[in-house]
C-alpha cells in the first residue's frame, strides 16, 4: 500500500514538473507565434528576392545565351551561392538587428516584460528570426536544387545536405553575434550599418592583412568560413588544396569549432547583456 | 508644373530606352541569321538517352554474332535500362579548316589513334591544308557527355567537355566528303603507312551518314530541310525520310532498318533497329529532366495559388 502510495505522489510530482515545464515554455511559444505573425512579410520579401536573384544570376543568363553553362554541378552550385552571402547578411541582419534594441528604443519591453521574463522574450524571438532565416536559406537551397536538376538532371549533388548544414550553422553564428551588437545600440540602423559593414567590407580588408603580412589563417572571418560552405559541394572536396599562396578555405573541424564558439558565445553574451539592460 | 513636366520627360525616357532594348534583345537573333538557310535550336541543359529495348538473340541473328551495341554506343549500350547524359553547355559559330573538319566531323571515332600516328608521320595541319584549304562554317556545339551506365552517374567531378560541329550549309558536306576520300587515298597508297599497317577508309555517302547518326551528331532547323539537303547531296542510296527521321536500310547477316528520330532542337531523340518483318530489337530512347522540374515548378506554384485562394476565402467567410 505504501509503495502504491509513494508511487502515485511521485507520478504527481512529475506530472507537476512537466506542467511546470510546459508553462516555462508556454510564453516562448506565444513569442514565437506573435513574432512569425509579425516578420512573416519580410520572409515572403527576402524568399522572393532570393528567387527572383536566383533566377537572374543563375537561370536567364544560361537560357539567354549569356554565360556559358558551368561544366560540373559543383560549379554551378558555387556560381549560385556567390551572391545569397549578401541575401543572407541582409536578411540575418534585418532580422536580428532589432531583437534587443527594439524593445528599448520603442519602449515595447516596459509593457511585455511585466508579463513575460525577459529570458523568454529573447530566447522566443532569437528561435523565431532563426526559423525564418533558415526559411530563406532553404528557400535558396530548394530552388538551386530544382535549377541543378533543370540544367544537369539527376542526381543531384548529395553534398548539398551538408552545404545546407553548414549554412544553418553559419546563420546561428551570425545571428549571435548580430544580437551581440544589437544590445549594445539604440536603435536598427546602427546595427545593419555596422553588420553588414563588418561582414563585406571589413573582413574583405582585415584578412587579406592578417593572411599574406602575419600569414595567419583567417579563421574567424566570416567571409573566410562562408567559403567552406561553397567548396564543401566539390565532390572531390577531401582531396582539395586548401592553401594556394593564400588560404581559401577552414577545414571542418575548423568551421565547426569557429561558428560554434561565435553562436554560444555571443548569444550567451546577448542574454546576459539583455537580462542587465534597464528600460 | 516644371516638376511635372520633368517627371514626364524622364517617364518617356525610361520608356523609350526599354524600348530600345527589348527591340534589340528580340530582333538580334533574326539579324544574325538573316542570311542563314538553316538555324540551331539547341538549349542549354541535359538530354537523358536510356537502352528501352534490346533483344540479344535477334541482334546476333540480324546485325553480326561478334558485335554488340557497345561496338556503336559505347558504355553499357548493351543492358536495358542504361542510361546516357549529354549536357548541352554552350555554342556559337565559327569558320573550321579542312584538317579541323577531317578531326571533328568526317574520320570515324575508331580511326582516331590511326589518324593521330599518321599526323605524326607528317600528314599534318600544314600538309593537309595546302592541298585542302577550304574553310567551313560551322556552328559548334559545347557539351558533357556519359556514356551509357547501369550503375547511374557519379557525383564526382570526372566530366570532359567535347565539342561537336554542326555544318552551317549542309550542300558543302560532299565537297567535304571528296576531299577527305582524296587525303584517305593519298595515306592508304602510302608505302611506309602500308607497311605500318594504318589506313583510313574510304566513307561513301551511306557510310557517313550512318558514322554521323551514331556519333549523335545535331542538326540544324528547320529539321526534315536539313536532313533532305544533306542525304541530296551526300547521294545517299539506303536513305529515305518520313517526318523528323531517318530511315536507314542496312545489311548484316540479314537487312534491317535503323530510325533515327530528330527532336525540335535537332539531337537524336529516338533510335531503333528493326528486322526486315518489323520487329524492334533494339531501341534507344530520351527525355530532358527539365520537364520533370518545369512541372514540380508548376505543381509547387499551384499549391500555393491554392493555398493563398483557400485563405482568402476563408477569411473573407470568417469575417463575415
Amino acid at each position: 500500500m505504501k509503495h502504491q502510495q509513494r508511487r502515485n505522489i511521485r507520478g504527481e510530482l512529475e506530472m507537476k514538473k512537466l506542467i511546470n515545464f510546459y508553462l516555462n515554455l508556454k510564453p516562448i511559444f506565444h513569442t514565437i507565434i506573435f513574432e512569425v505573425k509579425l516578420n512573416i512579410r519580410k520572409f515572403y520579401i527576402f524568399s522572393g528576392f532570393t528567387i527572383i536573384f536566383l533566377i537572374l544570376t543563375n537561370y536567364l543568363p544560361y537560357v539567354t545565351d549569356m554565360r556559358r553553362l558551368p561544366t560540373t554541378q559543383y560549379n554551378f552550385y558555387v556560381s549560385a551561392l556567390s551572391f545569397f552571402l549578401l541575401i543572407l547578411v541582409f536578411a540575418s541582419s534585418l532580422f536580428f538587428s532589432g531583437i534587443i534594441c527594439s524593445d528599448y528604443s520603442k519602449k515595447t519591453g516596459l509593457n511585455l516584460i511585466p508579463m513575460i521574463k525577459k529570458s523568454h522574450l529573447f530566447i522566443g524571438k532569437y528561435i523565431t528570426y532563426s526559423i525564418l532565416v533558415i526559411g530563406i536559406v532553404s528557400v535558396q537551397y530548394i530552388s538551386m536544387a530544382l535549377l541543378e536538376y533543370y540544367f544537369y538532371g539527376g542526381p543531384l549533388l548529395n553534398t548539398i545536405c551538408i552545404s545546407y548544414g553548414f549554412a544553418i550553422l553559419y546563420v546561428l553564428a551570425l545571428a549571435s553575434l548580430i544580437s551581440f551588437i544589437s544590445s549594445f545600440s539604440s536603435s536598427e540602423l546602427p546595427v545593419i550599418i555596422v553588420v553588414n559593414g563588418l561582414i563585406l567590407i571589413g573582413f574583405n580588408i582585415i584578412d587579406p592583412i592578417m593572411m599574406l603580412s602575419f600569414g595567419v589563417e583567417p579563421i574567424y572571418s566570416f567571409m573566410y568560413l562562408y567559403n567552406l560552405i561553397q567548396f564543401i559541394l566539390n565532390p572531390d572536396f577531401s582531396t582539395m588544396l586548401r592553401y594556394d599562396g593564400w588560404w581559401l578555405f577552414p577545414t571542418i573541424e575548423q568551421a565547426v569549432i569557429s561558428l560554434l564558439s561565435y553562436g554560444i558565445g555571443f548569444f550567451i553574451l546577448a542574454f546576459i547583456l539583455y537580462k542587465k539592460r534597464q528600460f | 508644373m516644371i516638376r511635372k513636366k520633368t517627371n514626364k520627360k524622364y517617364t518617356i525616357n525610361i520608356i523609350l530606352m526599354l524600348g530600345i532594348v527589348l527591340f534589340s534583345l528580340i530582333t538580334s537573333p533574326m539579324v544574325l541569321h538573316a542570311y542563314e538557310n538553316y538555324n540551331l535550336a539547341l538549349e542549354k541543359g541535359t538530354q537523358i538517352m536510356e537502352i528501352s529495348d534490346y533483344d540479344e538473340q535477334a541482334w546476333n541473328a540480324t546485325v553480326n554474332v561478334t558485335s554488340n551495341p557497345n561496338d556503336w554506343f559505347r558504355g553499357d549500350a548493351d543492358r536495358v535500362g542504361a542510361k546516357s547524359k549529354i549536357t548541352v553547355l554552350e555554342w556559337g559559330q565559327y569558320d573550321v579548316s579542312t584538317y579541323g573538319m577531317f578531326r571533328g566531323l568526317m574520320i570515324p571515332r575508331d580511326y582516331l589513334p590511326t589518324y593521330k600516328a599518321i599526323y605524326d608521320y607528317g600528314y599534318n595541319y600544314t600538309y593537309i591544308m595546302n592541298i585542302f584549304s577550304n574553310y567551313y562554317f560551322v556552328w559548334y556545339k559545347s557539351f558533357d557527355f556519359r556514356s551509357f551506365t547501369l550503375n547511374g552517374f557519379s557525383n564526382f567531378s570526372d566530366y570532359t567537355t567535347h565539342n561537336s560541329m554542326i555544318l552551317l550549309y549542309p550542300e558543302n558536306v560532299s565537297k567535304l566528303l571528296d576531299d577527305y576520300n582524296e587525303f584517305a587515298t593519298i595515306v592508304n597508297n602510302d608505302t611506309v603507312l602500308q607497311s605500318l599497317n594504318y589506313s583510313l577508309p574510304i566513307l561513301s555517302g551511306d557510310d557517313f551518314l550512318w558514322h554521323f547518326v551514331l556519333e549523335r551528331f545535331t542538326i540544324g532547323n528547320p529539321i526534315i530541310d536539313y536532313l533532305t539537303t544533306l542525304i541530296g547531296t551526300l547521294e545517299c542510296n539506303n536513305v529515305s525520310i518520313q517526318g523528323n527521321t531517318l530511315i536507314i536500310k542496312r545489311n548484316g547477316i540479314k537487312n534491317y532498318s535503323a530510325e533515327a528520330t530528330y527532336n525540335d532542337q535537332g539531337n537524336l531523340e529516338t533510335f531503333l533497329l528493326k528486322n526486315s518483318e518489323g520487329y524492334i530489337f533494339y531501341k534507344i530512347t530520351s527525355y530532358y529532366p527539365k520537364i520533370t522540374a518545369l512541372i514540380i515548378v508548376g505543381i509547387c506554384g499551384l499549391s500555393i495559388l491554392l493555398l493563398i485562394t483557400f485563405f482568402l476565402f476563408y477569411k473573407k467567410k470568417y469575417r463575415k
